[in-house]
Order: structure tokens, then C-alpha cells, then sequence
């Protein structure tokens, strides 16, 4: 894009000013007031166009606006240029600035391009260069003020990159902005620690204090309900209390009006009676009906006349005084004496069987030194008989022998047979060589047979026969060595038998033995018998101390035998069981006398009232004039004149009665004061009923007053405790806060926490994105403003300046000088701090707009401060970007004038010199 | 950066960009909030704003709320505005 005509339709001191512009480098030269920064502003308000967004005009809006709007007629503020695109198309942009009209943008054939380019409300033509109006001021569009702030700012380079990079505002930086970010995250967010004062921990606590008290106040409506529900149930113990009260006055009431009414009725029926007044008094008691009472109840209740039999008490009384007292001592055998008598008596049946056993006596005169056993063994001996060598014996060894003999003669004869065969086989070997073969295989033949014949036989067993005869001599050697031992030993028992005076024939000997073995059988039985005895008697004798100890026991001394002891023992226990059994007679007699005293005591008493009954019933009859005559008779005459007097006592009786009981039913009333009474009662009694609609009204019970005391005692105690529960209630809901209070604080402690959480989480999301952001370009950005720098500073610093450096984190910048030395741009001079700065600017131009329609430069008095050499080499520079886009430079320099009435060429440059003091009001 | 501007696989083109830029700032103004950047034009800025705004449209992750109040509040702390809470 380039600008070919500017028309400062009223804009500032100029009104329809119209200046072209060259496609190349433009240099506006002109003293200081001749306009050069007023025409600077008009061409970037008639590319850019002023914001008219919604709200308050922002504060450089406002100085623009002041700066610039007409000095003579503010109300039309209109600038207007002529654009050629970089394919060719003219463009007509028409900035109405103070927002009286719409501003238009219309290429040649007038099809309206506003819309395409809309910025805030009016047309922006940056955007074809892929700025707006913001970014295009701070990039392409380079002021005076700019430059002078680089060379009075050290670290403005630096913040000027960041700034141009961070691009929404030309006083910001990215850095500043995530500062700014931060801050305010601490301010209004703030770190989630106790005791922070800051917005999250606050909303936090709030949240945590208004859902404690929002729990605790559920918690005291939860008691509220119970303490309610108490007061309740209090209130319906009472309702319940003086529904059962009201029921039993009802039922008294009604009870008593019943009562009442049927003593009125009584009363009215008994007044009836007694029209005139009160009976007539009954007549005081007869003495003599008192008498004939008494008499007659004397007589029918006298007693008979007793009967008594058996002995008297005096035979009773002998008889008892002749009583024996009751014996001491045993009156049965004891258990222990009879038990030991029991044994006793065995012991001594068992020693009589024995004593009648005793064994038969020894009759063996005269003992024998030798045993039964060895008799017997002699009589063995002696029996064996005499025994000889077997003659077959003798023969066998005999016949052995010659066998041995023959085969020493066979022996001698092999030998010289297995002579001749070999003397055969070895002519044999010699006739072959010799010429006869067939006599030599013959003889060899017949040498080889007779020998093997002769080696076949000679394997004879001659051993086995000489073992034979060895074995046969032995055993006839045995043979007589028991035969010699056998007669030994029948001496040796003869002499033996002899010694002992016995016979040395073995029959005898065994008759002998036999003779022995009884006797040895009977001493053994014999000696059995003595020591039972001996056991038997021990055992009597210990029963009989037994016995003797258990008699001692019970009183009686044994001195002689002990048979009689026990026998005046058993006596004497039967002497005291008769004397026992007379002497237990004595308590029945004793009672017996005791009853035969009462009993004739009673006679004499019922003799005497029967008399004085009967002479009670003569005295009376007498008084009523009853004939005499016999008991029974008077007492019937009696009770028949009782009978004729006792009804007109009754009548008496009844009308006093009855007269008795009408004064204690009107009890000191009249009977029309106890009508009325019982009308009253009924009325009561029927009201109280009421209550309980047409539920029969019941008996009451019989402790009905207790009850209804009772009652209503418990019915007021009921009363207070449902008052001061409800009370309690009352009080207790009132210091309560409410429930909505109390959720509406919880919902607005949540809300305000979530805000403030989410105004955390987007102040996070932001920081992130913008520092992400910054990251990315910085990288993008240091190497591209890296390159132009070292394109471009040898030639603008005549090689004193080689190479730069641009940190992609901080976008600082340092220049590599031709020794080799970095420095940091903020120490260089200022003639290269401006050359610098110009070349970043034109680099970040460079980036900024690349891709898009061509950016021209727009420069005022940015050369200020270089040198001549400098200024031309700067000049130069610009010249040459020109080729590729616009520059528009303002300059108050006559050397820049110089330098470009020398250089520009018409018509791709224009040299535009301004009048004098243009601006001047 | 041209291409990125351009459209690549895996990035949206501009066109989307200013699509999604012009969604979200009829939004915003719907709502009433004072936001007085233009969303589309920063969009195509190869700023750290713009590629900021890229970065927001672009974020998946993110709700239309989110992604408004992260606009918002980066935008304006760029400008160095103070007012960073949004409503």
C-alpha cells in the first residue's frame, strides 16, 4: 500500500490542503510550526482513521483529538486520502473524525471497502498491512518524540521492543502486563493460606462460617422441632388428663343428682306418711316382757344334765402314784453287742468244724536220707540194660577196607595203560614221517582211544571211600564209649543203694518211691490243718474281746464267761422295756385326770344354772299369771304371751323407723329445699354430659373423689410443664436466626467464593496464554530483528558496528563493535541509539506487515540527532527500503532538504518543501 | 508466522480465527462488557497480543465463558488497564 494523496479537508491549522505523495521516499521538509507533525497526524488519521467504539474516549484519543481537531470549526473534522494497493487498485479513504458522518472507503469504480477494514468503528486501513490503527502507530508510523525518548530513556530500545512486540497498547509490555496480571491476582485473589487477608481465603472462611452456622442452625431447628413436639405431647397429657377428669365428674355429678333425685322421691313417699307430724313415741320397754324374755331365753339355753363314766379322778390319781419311773439304760440289745455276738459265735463254730477234721497220722517208721526222687532215678538206673557194638558195624568197616584195597590195585594198572598210549600215539607221530602214514594214524588213533578210556575211568572216587571208613570207625568208637559209661553208672547205683541199706532191685526201689510220695503228701496236709487251727483260734479269741469291749460299752463288766455276760445283758435290756412300757402310761393318766376334773366341774356348774333357769321361768310365769305347771310347759305359755305382744311393737317400730329415716334424708331441709337442690344437681350433672356428646356417662367408681383429687392435681402439673415448654420453644425459635437468613448467607459465601475462584482460574488461564505468547514471538521476533541489524548497521555505523544480539526472552540488544566488544544499547551514542532504533523499528515494520499489502513508513524528524555523515547514510538506507515501500519523511533538516534535492528523482520520490509557519494561529 | 497466518495443517486459517473472533465479540458486547479491542484485527497481529488471542480462540479446552474472560483480561492488561475482573 502506498499513500498518492493527502487532503486535509479540515484538519488542525489546514483546511483543504492537498499534498501528493511519491510511490518512493518522500521528504517533507519545513521549519519548525510549519506543520510537519500536523501533517504527520493527518496521515496516519486518514489511513487509520480514530476509534468510535462504545464508552469513554481513551486518554491519547483524547489528545489526539485535541491536538488536531480544526482550530477554526471543530464541528468538521475530516481528512481524506488516496491509496494505491499493492495490486494495482486506487483507493479513496474518507475519515470523518469527529463522528458527524460515516467515513467511507471506495476504491475507482466507488464499490464501498469500509466494511472490510472496520476497526472500532470506522475504517482502518492498517489492517491491510496486517496492523491497526494501535500497532500501525507504534510501528510504521515513527515520531520525533519517539526517537528523542530512545536517546533519553537507556532501556527505552528495549522497552520499546517489547512494547511494538506485545502489541495491544504502545505504553505496554507484555512483561508488564503479567505483572500487572499477578498483582491484581494477589489483590483479588490472594493465596489460600489461614489468617490471608485476601479475597479467597475470605470467601473461603465466609464460606465455612456461614455453612457452620447454616449447620447449626438445622441442628437448633432439629431441637426446636423436639422442644415443639414436647410441648405438644405436654399438651396432650393435659388434653388427655381433663378429658378423663371431665369424664369422672360427669359420672360423680350424674351419680349424685341420681342419688339425690331417688332421696327426694323417698322423701316426698315417707312425708306421705306422716301428714299430721311425727308418730306417737313407742311406749318404754315392759320390765316384764324383759323378764319373760329373759326367762325364756334362760330356760331354752340351761344345760343338760352331764353324764359321767370311767374312773373318777381319785381312781385316776392312784393309779398314777403307782406308776414306776422310766428305767435308764438299754432296752434293746444294742446293734454293736448283738453284731460282735454274731462273730463271736462263728468264730467258735468255725474252730468246732475244724478240730472235728483233724488229719490221719504219719505211720512211716523210720525216715530215709535219700529223696523220693533219687529212689526213683537208682531204680532207673539199675533197670537200664547191658548194651553191646552193632555187629553190623563191624562189617560195614570191614567191607570199606577191602574196597580201599581193590582200588590201590586199579590205580597201578592205569598207569601203565596211559604208558602204552602214549608210546602209541608216539610211534604213531614217528611211522608218518617214515613213510607209513596210515600205520602211523592208526597207531595215533589207537593211543588217543586207550587213553581216553584209561583217563575216563581213572576219575575214581577213592576219597569219598576212605571218607566212609573214617565216619564208621568213628561211630563204633562211640558206640563203646556208651556202652562203658552205661555200666559205670549201674555200679555206681548198686553201690549206692547198698550204702543206703536198700535193695538194688528196681521194683522194690519204685514201691519205695511210691511210699515216700504219700507220706511227703500227708505231712503237707497235716501242717495245712495246724496252721488253720491256729488261725481259727486267733480269730476266737478276737471276737470274744470284741464282744467283750461292746458289752463294756454299754455297761456291763464280763468277770466270767463270756457266754453268761451276754446272757445277763439281754436279760436285763428286757427287764427295762417292761418296766419302760408301764412307766409311758403316766402322761395319758395325767391328761385323762385333767379332763375327768374339768368334766366334774361342769356338771356341778350346769346342775346349778339349769336350777336357777327354771327357777327364773316359775317367777315369771307367775308374773304373767301362768298357772305353775312343769318347765317345759310354762316356757310354751311363755313364748305364746311374747308372740301376742310383739305386734303392736312392730307397728310402733316400723312408723318410727320410717320417721327417722325422712329426717336424715332432708337433714334439717325442707323437702321442697332438697327438690330444688336435686333439680340444680341434674342440671349439673346433664351439663357436664354435654361435653361428651351421647357417649354413655358411666358408673362412677367407688374411689372416684380420690381420683378426681388426684386429677386434677396431675392435670395442673401437666398445665405449668406445657406452658413453660412452650415457652421454652418460643424463646428458643426466637433467638434463632432464619432459616432463609441463614441459606441466603451460604448461597451468597458460595457464590462469592466461586467468583473469586474463578476470577483465580482466569487470572491463571490468562498468565499462561500471555506468557506462552510472549515466549513464542520473542523467539520469532529476536532472530528476525537480529538479522536486519546485522544487514543493515556496518553501513549505517561505517563499520564501527558489526554484529548484534538480541535476547529472545527480554528482546535486549547488543552490538558486536568491530574489536570485538559487546555492548549493551543503551551505552552507545546517541547517533547510533537513533540509527538503532530506526533499524529495529523498519525490522519490526518488516515483520509485523509481513505477508500483507506493503507498509510505507511514516518518520518525523527522526534523523534529529546524527551527524551529517550519519544522516546521509540513514538517508540513503531509507532510500534504498523505499524501493520495496513508501517512506514518508518529515524533517525539519536542511541537510536532509540537501540531501534529498541531490538524490530524489521525480517522479518515484518527492521532495515537498512546506511554507513558513503554517500552524501558526 | 506467515504460515501459521496462513493456515497449516493443524492450525485454523485466519478466516477461522476471525470467524471464531468475531463469534466471541458479538459475545462479549452481548454482554454488555467494556471491551474495546477488536478481536478479529488482533487476531492477525503477529504480536504477542495477537498470537495471544490465536492461542485463546484456539484452546480447546476452554469454555466460551473461559475463553471471553481470558480475552478480556489479557487484552486489557496489555492495554494496562486495571479493571481485569470480568462480570
Amino acid at each position: 500500500m502506498r499513500v498518492q494523496e493527502l487532503t486535509l479537508v479540515a484538519f488542525g491549522p489546514f483546511r483543504n490542503k492537498r499534498v501528493l505523495v511519491a510511490p518512493g521516499m518522500n521528504v517533507v521538509v519545513g521549519k519548525n510550526e510549519a506543520g510537519k507533525s500536523t501533517l504527520h497526524a493527518a496521515l496516519f488519521a486518514a489511513l487509520c482513521g480514530v476509534r468510535r467504539a462504545r464508552g469513554p474516549a481513551r486518554r491519547e484519543d483524547q489528545e489526539f483529538a485535541a491536538h488536531h481537531r480544526p482550530w477554526n470549526d471543530g464541528k468538521s473534522w475530516e481528512v481524506g486520502a488516496i491509496v494505491a494497493l499493492d495490486d494495482g487498485r486506487r483507493v479513496g479513504l474518507k475519515q470523518i473524525l469527529d463522528g458527524s458522518a460515516d467515513s467511507k472507503v471506495t476504491d475507482q469504480s466507488g464499490q464501498d471497502l469500509s466494511k472490510g477494514i472496520m476497526n472500532e468503528g470506522n475504517p482502518d486501513a492498517s489492517l491491510w498491512v496486517g496492523l491497526d490503527r494501535r500497532s500501525f502507530r507504534a510501528t510504521a508510523c515513527v515520531r520525533q518524540a519517539e526517537v528523542l525518548e530512545v536517546l533519553d530513556d537507556a532501556e527505552f530500545l528495549q522497552t520499546h521492543l517489547q512494547r511494538v512486540a506485545a502489541g495491544a497498547s504502545k505504553d505496554e509490555t507484555a512483561a508488564r502486563a503479567l505483572s500487572r496480571i499477578a498483582e491484581f491476582e494477589r489483590e483479588h485473589v490472594g493465596p489460600d493460606k489461614l489468617h490471608s487477608p485476601k479475597p479467597l481465603r475470605r470467601a473461603k472462611d465466609r464460606l465455612a462460617a456461614a455453612t457452620l452456622a447454616r449447620d447449626k442452625a438445622r441442628q437448633d431447628r432439629v431441637a426446636l422441632a423436639e422442644k415443639w413436639k414436647a410441648a405438644r405431647d405436654a399438651d396432650a397429657v393435659v388434653e388427655s388428663l381433663s378429658s378423663e377428669l371431665a369424664g369422672l365428674e360427669a359420672s360423680v355429678a350424674r351419680s349424685e343428682a341420681d342419688e339425690l333425685g331417688r332421696r327426694v322421691r323417698r322423701a316426698r313417699e315417707l312425708a306421705d306418711r306422716f301428714p299430721g307430724g311425727a308418730p306417737v313415741p313407742l311406749p318404754q320397754q315392759d320390765d316384764l316382757v324383759t323378764q319373760v324374755v329373759a326367762a325364756t331365753q334362760s330356760w331354752k339355753n340351761r344345760p343338760g344334765s352331764p353324764s359321767l363314766t370311767g374312773p373318777d379322778s381319785e381312781e385316776l390319781r392312784r393309779a398314777i402314784a403307782g406308776l414306776p419311773e422310766m428305767p435308764v439304760g438299754d432296752l434293746e440289745p444294742d446293734g454293736s453287742v448283738t453284731t460282735a455276738e454274731g462273730a463271736h459265735e462263728r468264730a467258735k463254730l468255725a474252730l468246732e468244724l475244724h478240730m472235728a477234721n483233724r488229719p490221719a497220722a504219719d505211720d512211716f517208721a523210720t525216715p530215709l536220707d535219700i529223696s523220693e526222687q533219687e529212689i526213683r532215678q537208682l531204680a532207673e538206673t539199675l533197670d537200664q540194660p547191658a548194651v553191646d557194638v552193632d555187629a553190623r558195624l563191624d562189617r560195614e568197616i570191614a567191607r570199606t577196607e577191602n574196597e580201599i584195597r581193590r582200588r590201590g590195585e586199579r590205580q597201578r594198572s592205569r598207569r601203565f595203560a596211559l604208558l602204552a598210549s602214549v608210546t602209541l600215539v608216539l610211534a604213531g607221530l614217528a611211522a608218518v614221517p617214515l613213510g607209513f602214514p596210515w600205520v602211523g594214524v592208526a597207531l595215533l588213533g589207537i593211543g588217543i582211544a586207550l587213553a581216553a578210556v584209561f583217563l575216563t575211568r581213572s576219575n575214581d572216587p577213592g576219597a569219598q571211600v576212605a571218607e566212609t571208613l573214617r565216619t564208621l570207625q568213628a561211630d563204633r568208637e562211640e558206640q563203646r564209649r556208651a556202652m562203658n559209661d552205661a555200666a559205670f553208672q549201674r555200679q555206681n547205683a548198686k553201690e549206692r543203694a547198698v550204702s543206703l541199706g536198700l535193695t538194688d532191685r528196681p521194683m522194690e526201689l519204685r514201691r519205695l518211691a511210691d511210699t515216700l510220695a504219700r507220706r511227703t503228701l500227708i505231712q503237707q496236709e497235716q501242717a495245712r490243718w495246724e496252721l488253720r487251727e491256729s488261725e481259727l483260734r486267733q480269730a476266737a479269741r478276737e471276737a470274744e474281746a470284741d464282744l467283750r469291749t461292746r458289752l463294756r460299752d454299754r455297761g456291763v463288766t464280763a468277770i466270767g464267761g463270756i457266754d453268761e455276760a451276754v446272757e445277763s445283758y439281754t436279760d436285763a435290756c428286757r427287764e427295762r422295756r417292761e418296766r419302760a412300757a408301764r412307766a409311758a402310761t403316766r402322761p395319758g393318766l395325767e391328761e385323762r385326770l385333767i379332763y375327768r376334773e374339768t368334766a366334774e366341774r361342769s356338771a356341778v356348774a350346769a346342775t346349778e344354772t339349769a336350777a336357777n333357769a327354771e327357777r327364773l321361768l316359775r317367777a315369771a310365769a307367775k308374773a304373767c299369771g301362768l298357772p305353775d305347771a312343769d318347765g317345759d310347759v310354762l316356757h310354751a305359755g311363755l313364748l305364746r304371751w311374747l308372740e301376742s305382744r310383739k305386734g303392736t311393737m312392730a307397728t310402733a317400730e316400723t312408723a318410727q323407723r320410717e320417721w327417722t329415716e325422712l329426717q336424715t334424708l332432708l337433714d334439717g331441709r325442707s323437702l321442697a329445699e332438697i327438690t330444688r337442690e336435686s333439680g340444680a344437681r341434674d342440671d349439673l350433672a346433664m351439663r357436664l354430659a354435654a361435653d361428651f356428646d351421647d357417649a354413655p356417662i358411666g358408673k362412677p367408681p367407688p374411689d372416684a373423689s380420690t381420683r378426681i383429687s388426684r386429677l386434677r392435681g396431675n392435670r395442673d402439673e401437666a398445665s405449668r410443664r406445657a406452658a413453660a415448654l412452650q415457652a421454652d420453644a418460643q424463646a428458643m425459635e426466637r433467638s434463632f436466626p432464619s432459616t432463609t437468613e441463614v441459606e441466603t448467607e451460604v448461597a451468597a459465601a458460595d457464590a462469592g467464593l466461586r467468583e473469586v475462584e474463578q476470577l483465580g482460574r482466569t487470572l491463571t488461564l490468562t498468565r499462561e496464554f500471555l506468557e506462552r505468547a510472549q515466549d513464542r514471538v520473542h523467539l520469532t521476533i529476536a532472530p528476525l530483528l537480529q538479522a536486519t541489524l546485522d544487514r543493515w548497521l556496518p553501513r549505517v555505523t561505517n563499520g564501527r558496528y558489526v554484529e548484534s544480539l538480541i535476547d529472545p526472552e527480554t528482546l535486549k540488544v547488543r552490538l558486536r563493535s568491530a574489536d570485538g566488544h559487546l555492548r549493551d544499547a543503551q551505552l552507545l551514542s546517541h547517533g547510533t541509539a537513533e540509527q538503532a532504533y530506526l533499524l529495529l523499528r523498519m525490522a519490526m515494520t518488516d515483520h509485523l506487515t509481513n505477508g500483507h499489502e506493503s507498509c510505507p513508513l511514516i518518520l518525523d524528524d527522526v534523523v534529529v540527532q546524527s551527524d551529517v555523515d550519519r544522516m546521509r547514510t540513514l538517508l540513503d538506507l531509507l532510500h534504498e527500503i523505499s524501493s520495496t515501500r513508501q517512506v514518508i519523511l518529515f524533517t525539519v533538516s536542511a541537510e536532509a532538504a540537501a540531501w534529498a534535492a541531490d538524490r530524489l528523482h521525480e517522479p518515484t520520490d518527492h521532495l515537498e518543501r512546506l511554507d513558513d509557519a503554517v500552524v501558526s494561529p | 508466522m506467515a504460515g501459521a497466518l496462513g493456515g497449516s495443517p493443524g492450525k485454523p486459517a485466519v478466516t477461522e480465527f476471525t470467524q471464531k473472533a468475531d463469534l466471541l465479540q458479538s459475545f462479549i458486547q452481548a454482554k454488555g462488557i467494556d471491551f474495546d479491542f477488536s478481536l478479529a484485527a488482533t487476531s492477525r497481529e503477529q504480536t504477542v497480543a495477537g498470537q495471544f488471542v490465536r492461542d485463546v480462540l484456539d484452546a480447546a479446552d476452554l469454555s466460551d465463558d473461559e475463553r471471553m474472560r481470558v480475552l478480556v483480561a489479557g487484552l486489557r492488561a496489555l492495554a494496562g488497564r486495571d479493571d481485569l475482573r470480568v462480570d
